[in-house]
């Protein structure tokens, strides 16, 4: 039995489907069948992030409408097979799919699937009523900024409102020298201020503009740094205890000097 | 989506009133009467085509049909039309309606995904919607017959097109034309890069990775069971022979 994912956020811009691609290509990477759901049905993105755009046929408004069935609306990933993404309609609106729907459909997804990611729209109205509706848990993305993180607070209430436990979260696109001057969030006191269990943290990268404008998901990129916090925050979902990476950068040219010569800051 | 009991849809031949196959048309009369009074404006003096749909008529029901439009509303009946009939009012001939056997020319549609929701076929050159606009992202273009699009047509936007499709312009978002069986559709565009094109029941998408780029109007056409994009040449590709 699968397990089903939304990647919520509240606030626009943060990163929800970036993370949701990530995410579920990292998953896919470690053997698991994972199906990822655009639910931002007129607003569709997570095709264009994942390179597939060119392949939908049908989307989630079909399946719901049955004007085909579930497997043929499916696209298979161009670079693992386990994987799959299930996309939104662009021509319609969110009142297209019901709550009610997109539980069932998640009920079918799970007998097929080990993981679930659903990519909820902003904001927290039709479109995210439905992205929550069939979910077991949450993963709230947000940035080191204060409307992002208030926004956040916002969603996890409306989580527990519906019941919707245990959310987790990820902050994204944290400016590492910003934090070491102390001119950006501090990761502990957006901890505090939302007190969830804290899933990863994603430093801001460059590569994330180049490799989304491609369609390759970031966490394919050996080295970079996001990469590797994604797949930390994959092992994390997969259940193993992975420390969060040293996120201190160096600010000035003699902080990096000391460190080089062995002096520590 | 509600199904309407009742379509009003201006041709250059006149106005068509298709009428839902499913619905009774004992009940029909009194809500197309409804319909014509509150806009009497709109069929002043209108030629009117009567679309039945799947049915076969008798003369009560013709006579009731001719009753509304032509005696009540003074609009002039073209003919009632039925997928595989139609019926010409002729107050000459015996029993005053002429029926003919019409060709069948409608083909099922064979991709079964968009239903047209309508009930007659038109031929291609019949009739064609001219847009002078990009069509942008969301953006669904869906027409019986010709489509010509003096702009752009985005990713993300989609035109459905029953016969040809033309756009004066870069086609980057979804074109499918002949969608209701017709293979011999084509799709012209001055910039042919789209997302996915699909002509009656064929389907093919944009390669993965850069594109070639080609600066110059293309046609894309069914040939052999698939899909074949080639460079437009006015006298070779020209409509009508």
């Amino acid at each position: 039995m699968g397990e089903v994912i939304v990647i919520t956020s509240g606030k626009g811009g943060v990163g929800k489907t970036t993370t949701t691609a990530n995410l579920g290509t990292g998953l896919a990477i470690n053997g698991k069948k994972v199906v990822l759901i655009d639910a931002d049905i007129g607003l569709r993105n997570l095709d264009l992030v994942m390179g597939l755009e060119n392949r939908i046929v049908y989307d989630l408004v079909d399946v719901v409408e049955e004007n085909c069935r579930l497997r043929q609306a499916l696209i298979k990933d161009k670079r693992f097979d386990n994987l799959y993404l299930l996309p939104a309609a662009q021509t319609r609106d969110k009142d297209a799919v019901s709550p009610d729907q997109m539980k069932k459909l998640c009920v079918e997804l799970k007998k097929d699937f080990d993981y679930i990611l659903i990519d909820c729209p902003a904001g927290i109205e039709q479109g995210f009523k439905n992205a929550i509706s069939g979910a077991d848990w949450a993963v709230i993305v947000t940035t080191p900024e204060v409307s992002a993180v208030r926004d956040a607070d916002r969603i996890i209430g409306l989580l527990e409102a519906a019941e919707i436990r245990n959310p987790k979260l990820v902050v994204n696109r944290i400016k590492l020298n910003l934090v070491a001057q102390k001119d950006m969030m501090n990761i502990n006191d957006m901890i505090d201020i939302l007190a969830i269990e804290l899933l990863g943290v994603v430093p801001d990268d460059e590569k994330i503009v180049i490799s989304t404008n491609r369609g390759e998901p970031a966490i394919l990129d050996e080295i970079s740094l996001s990469s590797k916090s994604y797949k930390n925050i994959v092992r994390r979902i997969l259940g193993e205890d992975v420390p969060l990476m040293p996120m201190e950068a160096e600010t000035t040219f003699f902080g990096k000097l000391k460190k080089l010569i062995g002096l520590g800051s | 989506m509600k199904e309407k009991n009742i379509v009003f849809k201006g041709t250059k031949e006149g106005i068509w009133i298709i009428v839902n196959e499913s619905y009774p048309l004992s009940q029909i009369y009194e809500e197309i009467d409804k319909a014509i009074g509150e806009a009497q404006y709109f069929f002043n003096g209108a030629q009117v085509i009567f679309d039945v749909g799947d049915r076969d008529l008798d003369k009560t029901e013709l006579d009731n049909i001719k009753e509304i439009i032509v005696e009540r509303y003074h609009l002039e009946l073209i003919r009632v039309e039925g997928r595989e009939w139609q019926w010409k009012y002729c107050p000459a001939s015996h029993d005053l309606w002429e029926k003919e056997s019409k060709n069948k020319l409608k083909k099922d549609n064979i991709t079964g995904k968009k239903d047209m929701n309508n009930n007659h076929y038109i031929q291609n050159g019949a009739n064609a919607l001219l847009i002078k606009r990009t069509i942008r992202s969301g953006q669904r273009v869906e027409f019986d017959g010709n489509v010509i699009i003096l702009g752009d047509v985005n990713p993300g936007s989609e035109i459905i097109a029953g016969g040809d499709i033309i756009v004066m312009g870069t086609l980057r978002g979804i074109a499918h034309a002949g969608a209701k069986g017709n293979d011999n559709a084509v799709v012209t565009a001055f910039y042919l890069k789209p997302m996915q094109l699909r002509i009656a029941q064929y389907i093919t998408r944009a390669p993965d990775g850069e594109m070639q780029q080609i600066v110059e109007p293309e046609i894309a056409r069914v040939k052999d069971g698939t899909i074949m994009i080639e460079k437009y040449i006015p006298n070779r590709d020209s409509y009508g022979s």
